[in-house]
């Protein structure tokens, strides 16, 4: 994961992919739709560019054929990091754990997904939490011959993604790689 | 860097004021996003109103074929 430094502050730096636009460069990341939103609605970053090429390779370049990483430094002071935080992790699980037990107890049930976009709207946010680091499956359905590991299902890297809720949190968003295939 | 155990109680206070009325409605809203967002992407939804039609129970739906019923049609051919 690579971090930098700005007036004094720690930042992460992440790497969002989008379809190439032929005419324009994004100012700004683009919101996840709900449909996709693992963590909540937000705004998605990979902490390292190989995945934001897979990512790009697989999901994004269906229309033009070709897609664009761009890069962003991230404050994840207040980001519940559930990959390399013992109890980030362990509190984040259990307070999933609650929430879906909340719903059943009020006769809903709901997919993980929901749990995950009503937390991010109407409780992380409230709390004062502004993203979510959480390492992803390791697999990637499109492409079923992408080596992730020399020894098959040994996987060894974690597939990170950050979600920030609020474009406040994002800075120096700016393209990196444009028109990859 | 986020204080966890203050947000422990912090949070189990926020979820336990969405009372089962409030969930519904998110749910709902959520759902209807959703729909939206695949209307949006070109996806076609077709959306039924479902009526629930109330079976009347008519004994003369129910009887027994007469044996020379298959004639008639033997007949007509």
């Amino acid at each position: 994961m690579q971090r930098v430094t700005l007036k004094d502050k720690a930042f992460l730096v992440g790497y969002h992919t989008q379809e190439w636009r032929e005419t324009k460069v994004l100012e700004k990341p683009i919101s996840c739709d709900a449909s996709n939103a693992w963590l909540g609605i937000g705004y998605y970053f990979w902490s390292e560019i190989e995945f934001a090429h897979y990512w790009g390779q697989d999901f994004k370049k269906h229309r033009t054929g070709c897609y664009d990483i761009y890069s962003a430094y991230l404050d994840i002071a207040n980001c519940i990091n559930a990959v390399f935080d013992e109890e980030g992790y362990f509190f984040f699980r259990k307070k999933v754990e609650i929430a879906i037990l909340h719903f059943l107890n009020n006769g809903q049930d709901v997919s993980l997904k929901k749990v995950h976009r009503f937390l991010a709207e109407n409780v992380w946010q409230k709390m004062g939490v502004t993203g979510i680091i959480y390492d992803d499956i390791p697999t990637n359905p499109r492409i079923k011959n992408r080596v992730y590991s020399e020894i098959p299902d040994l996987y060894y890297k974690k597939r990170i993604q950050i979600v920030i809720f609020d474009l406040g949190n994002i800075f120096k968003f700016s393209i990196v790689l444009e028109e990859q295939t | 860097m986020l204080n966890y155990k203050e947000l422990d109680t912090l949070f189990d206070h926020i979820l336990n004021e969405f009372s089962k009325a409030d969930l519904e409605n998110w749910l709902a809203f959520d759902a209807e996003r959703e729909m939206l967002e695949r209307l949006q992407d070109g996806e076609t939804v077709i959306t039924h109103h479902s009526i629930t039609v109330t079976k009347l129970f008519d004994a003369r739906e129910i009887f027994l074929a007469e044996p020379w019923v298959d004639d008639i049609y033997t007949l007509a051919a």
